[in-house]
C-alpha cells in the first residue's frame, strides 16, 4: 500500500513537471503556437540609441498552420537593446517574441565604428541568447540587410543560412561565433568578424521584386578595442583562411586554369636572433585541377598558384602590421610553441610585429584532376 | 553518494572560481588538488582506523578524543554543516532562477527542497546512498555528453600555454576542489557505520579521488577551452552556459533547462547529507545514540527531533542570507571554502592528534 501511494504521489508530481501544463508551477510557460520565433537580429545605432531589426521565419513556432505564411520583419528604435526587445512586442500581432532560437546576428556599420562593447555585453548577459550564434558585420546598416531582404523564400534568415553554409563549405571565410569573438577580444583586444553586404537582388535574379536585396559575403571586419579598425576584402579573406587553417574547397583561377584547394596546413615558426626577429610561415596546400582552357603545364601551374597564395597571405600580414593589432592571434600561436622565450606574446604581439620580418613559404601540390588524368 | 553530492558545489565553483584565480591554466587546478586531498585522506583514514563495529567518524571522535574536545570539534563542524545546508537551499534556488525561471521567486524552490531533504533525513540512513546510486549514472552521463558535444568548440589557444600562471596561483585555485571533495568525504564518513573495519580505505578512496580529479580536469578544460578564462570568470554558472550552446545534429538544442533541473538531484543529496550529518553530530553531543537500524519517519524519540530542529535552523540560515549577488559570491568563494578548509586541515587533524595523545600506543582505555 505504501509503495502504491508513493507511486501515485510520484505520478501526480509528473503532471506538474510537464512542460505542457499551463497552470503548473512554471512562471515562464509559453504555448509554442503563440510564439514568434526570432531567427535573425540586426543591431544599428540610431538617434534614439539603438535600432533593433528582427526577422522571424514563418509567423509562429510549429505546425501545418504555418505553411505558406510570410516571414515577419520588424524594426524599432529605443534607448537600449533590452528596451528595443520590449518595444517590438507591441508590433508582434499578439504573438510572444521568442529570442531563444536566434540563429544569426548582424551588426551595423555604425555599431562597429562606434563601440561593440554594449552589444557583446548584452549577448553575454541575456539568458535568451546563446554564445554560439554566428555574428556578422554588415557593410552598411544591419536594418537594411534584415528588412531589405525579400519576402517568402528570400527572407533574411534564409539568405543568411545560405551564406553561412556556403562559406563553411568553401572555406572562403571563417564565421566567428559570439563566444569566439568575445574570447578573442578578451585575449588581446582584437578580433575578426565575418562581413556581409546587401546588394540589389534583381541584378542577378530577374524574378526578384524591385528593391529586394540579396546578401553576399564581404570578407572580414577587423575589430580592435571594440571598434572597427579595418576591412579585409573577400579576395584576401582566403589568406586569412590559409593562416587560420580554415581553407575549404576554394576555387582559384590561375592563368588559363581553375584549381580547387582540397586541404591546407599552416605552421608558424619564430626566427630568433638577439630576440624575436621574424616569423616564418610555412603553408602546404593540396589542390586539384577543376577546369582548364587549352594546354597547360602542371609544374608551371603549381608555381603560379603558389605565388598567388603567397600574395594573399603576405597582403593579410601587411594589413595586420598596418592595423596595429594582432587580429590573426599569431602571438598566441607563437607563445604556445615557445612559452618561455615568447612569454606575453599573445597580448603584446601587435606592438612588436611592425619590426618583425615575416617570411611566407607556400608549397603546393597539384595532385589530381577528377575524371581526367592530370599528366 | 559523494560524487552526486559534490556536483552542486562543483558547478557553482568550477571553473569560475579557479579561472578568476589562475586564468587560462586553471583547468589544471583539479590535478593540483590531488596531493592535498590525499593528505586529508591520510588524516581521515587514521581516524577511521580507530572505529569499532557500527561506528562512524562522529562516534570515533567522541570516544577517542573525549567528550569535551569531541563536542567542541564536532559542534563546530555541525554548525558549519547547518550553515552550508542553508546556503545550499539558497544556491539551488538561485541556479534554477538564473538558468530557467528568471521571473520566479526563490521561496517555492527553497521550501520544496527543505521538505524533500527533511523527509529524506528522517527516513532510513541507507536510503540516501541508494538514491545517490540511482542518480549518479544519470548525472554523469548528462555531464559527459554535454562536455563531449562541446569538444568541437574547444580552442587550444584558450588553454595553452599553462606557464602563463604561477604555481602559487594554480595551487590556490585548486583549493576549491580540495574543500568540495574533502567535505563530502568526511560527511560520508560521519554517517558511515557498516563499512568493513579493516578495508583498504586509503587505496580505494585515493583511486576514486584520482578519477574524480581527472574528470574535473576534463570538465574545466572543455569549458575554458570553449570560452576562454576571462569570459568563464564572468559567467554565473559556466557549465550551464556551456550546455546552453550544446547542439546535437541541429535538432536538439537549448537543453540547459533540462540539465539544470537534473542538478536538483545533487542539491537534494547534499542537503539531505548535511542535515543527516549535523543532526547525527548533535545527537552524539547531547548524549543520544543514533540508531543503526531503520526508525519510523515520525518517531521523534532518541533525539530524532534534532533532525527537524536542524532543518528549521538551515531554513533560518537560508532566509537570513542576503540575496544580493556580492554576498552570495563572498559566501561561496570565501566563507564556505575557508571554513571547510579549516575543518579539513585544522579541526580534524587536531582531533586526530588529541585521540592519539590520549591513547599513545593506539590501545583502548579500560
Amino acid at each position: 500500500m505504501k509503495k502504491f501511494i508513493a507511486a501515485l504521489c510520484a505520478l501526480s508530481l509528473m503532471l506538474t513537471a510537464s512542460g505542457c501544463s499551463g497552470g503548473s508551477i512554471y512562471s515562464n510557460y509559453r504555448d509554442i503556437a503563440e510564439l514568434l520565433v526570432i531567427q535573425t537580429l540586426g543591431f544599428d545605432l540610431s538617434d534614439a540609441g539603438v535600432r533593433l531589426s528582427v526577422s522571424a521565419e514563418g509567423s509562429t513556432g510549429a505546425g501545418k498552420d504555418n505553411e505558406g505564411k510570410t516571414p515577419v520583419r520588424l524594426s524599432v528604435d529605443a534607448q537600449s537593446m533590452t528596451e528595443a526587445q520590449d518595444a517590438l512586442q507591441h508590433y508582434s500581432g499578439g504573438l510572444r517574441l521568442f529570442f531563444g532560437h536566434t540563429a544569426y546576428i548582424v551588426l551595423g556599420e555604425n555599431v562597429l565604428n562606434t563601440d561593440t562593447a554594449q552589444f557583446f555585453d548584452c549577448i553575454e548577459r541575456d539568458a535568451a541568447f546563446r554564445l554560439c550564434i554566428p555574428v556578422f558585420a554588415a557593410s552598411g546598416s544591419a536594418s537594411e540587410l534584415v528588412m531589405g531582404a525579400g519576402a517568402d523564400e528570400h527572407d533574411a534568415t534564409r539568405l543568411m543560412r545560405a551564406v553561412t553554409e556556403n562559406l563553411r563549405l568553401r572555406g572562403d571565410a571563417h564565421i566567428f561565433t559570439a563566444a569566439e569573438i568575445v574570447s578573442a577580444l578578451d585575449s588581446n583586444g582584437a578580433a575578426l568578424i565575418c562581413a556581409v553586404k546587401a546588394v540589389p537582388a534583381d541584378t542577378i535574379d530577374p524574378d526578384a521584386a524591385e528593391g529586394e536585396m540579396a546578401i553576399v559575403p564581404d570578407g572580414y571586419t577587423i575589430i580592435n578595442n571594440n571598434k572597427a579598425a579595418g576591412h579585409i576584402p573577400m579576395e584576401l579573406a582566403r589568406g586569412v583562411s590559409l593562416i587560420l587553417n580554415e581553407a575549404g574547397s576554394l576555387p582559384v583561377v590561375v592563368g588559363n586554369a581553375t584549381l580547387q584547394i582540397d586541404r591546407s596546413s599552416c605552421e608558424l615558426e619564430p626566427v630568433f636572433g638577439d630576440g624575436l626577429e621574424g616569423v616564418a610561415i610555412n603553408i602546404n596546400i593540396s589542390a586539384s585541377l577543376a577546369e582548364a582552357r587549352g594546354d597547360f603545364d602542371p609544374g608551371e601551374l603549381t608555381r603560379e598558384f603558389e605565388a598567388e597564395a603567397r600574395s594573399w597571405v603576405e597582403d593579410v600580414l601587411e594589413l595586420q602590421k598596418s592595423s596595429a593589432c594582432d587580429f590573426l592571434h599569431l602571438g598566441s600561436a607563437l607563445e604556445i610553441r615557445h612559452p618561455q622565450r615568447l612569454r606575453g606574446a599573445s597580448e603584446n604581439f601587435a606592438l612588436i610585429s611592425p619590426g618583425l620580418d615575416f617570411t611566407v613559404r607556400v608549397t603546393a601540390d597539384l595532385d589530381r584532376s577528377f575524371h581526367l588524368d592530370l599528366f | 553518494m559523494c560524487f552526486v553530492a559534490s556536483l552542486a558545489p562543483v558547478t557553482r565553483l568550477l571553473p569560475k572560481a579557479t579561472a578568476q584565480l589562475a586564468g587560462s591554466a586553471s583547468w589544471l587546478a583539479p590535478l593540483c588538488a590531488l596531493p592535498p586531498l590525499l593528505l586529508f585522506l591520510l588524516v581521515l583514514t587514521a581516524l577511521m582506523k580507530m572505529r569499532r563495529e557500527g561506528e562512524g567518524l562522529g562516534e570515533v571522535i567522541m570516544r577517542r578524543a573525549g567528550r569535551r574536545a569531541g563536542s567542541v570539534g564536532l559542534g563546530l563542524i555541525a554548525a558549519f554543516q547547518l550553515f552550508s545546508a542553508g546556503f545550499i537551499l539558497r544556491t539551488g534556488a538561485h541556479r534554477l532562477i538564473s538558468t530557467i525561471y528568471p521571473s520566479a521567486g526563490q521561496w517555492f524552490f527553497m521550501a520544496t527542497m527543505l521538505l524533500m531533504g527533511t523527509l529524506a533525513a528522517l527516513g532510513p540512513v541507507k536510503a540516501l546512498p541508494r538514491a545517490a546510486r540511482v542518480f549518479a549514472p544519470v548525472l554523469l552521463a548528462v555531464m559527459l555528453l554535454a562536455l563531449v558535444l562541446s569538444l568541437d568548440s574547444v580552442d587550444a589557444r584558450n588553454l595553452l600555454p599553462f606557464t602563463k600562471t604561477s604555481p602559487g596561483e594554480l595551487f590556490l585555485s585548486s583549493l576549491a576542489v580540495v574543500e568540495i571533495y574533502g567535505g563530502v568525504l568526511y560527511c560520508a564518513a560521519l554517517i558511515e557505520d557498516r563499512a568493513p573495519l579493516h578495508g583498504r580505505r586509503f587505496s580505494s578512496h585515493a583511486g576514486w579521488l584520482a578519477l574524480i580529479c581527472a574528470l574535473l580536469t576534463f570538465f574545466c578544460a572543455v569549458i575554458i577551452g570553449c570560452y576562454g578564462a576571462q569570459l568563464v570568470a564572468r559567467f554565473s554558472h559556466p557549465f550551464f552556459s556551456t550546455v546552453r550552446d550544446v547542439t546535437l545534429m541541429k535538432t536538439i538544442e537549448r537543453i540547459e533547462a533540462l540539465v539544470a533541473t537534473l542538478w536538483v538531484l545533487s542539491d537534494f543529496v547534499i542537503f539531505s547529507l548535511l542535515l543527516c550529518c549535523a543532526s547525527h553530530i548533535l545527537r552524539l553531543i547531547f548524549g543520544f545514540k543514533p540508531e543503526k537500524t531503520d526508525a519510523r519517519m515520525l518517531d521523534m524519540s532518541n533525539g530524532r527531533v534534532l533532525i527537524v530542529i536542524c532543518a528549521a535552523l538551515a531554513a533560518v540560515v537560508a532566509a537570513l542570507i542576503p540575496s544580493n549577488e556580492e554576498t552570495m559570491r563572498g559566501i561561496s568563494q570565501m566563507i564556505v571554502p575557508c571554513a571547510s578548509l579549516a575543518i579539513l586541515f585544522v579541526i580534524l587533524p587536531a582531533l586526530l592528534l588529541i585521540s592519539k595523545l590520549r591513547w599513545p600506543r593506539g590501545g583502548e582505555k579500560i
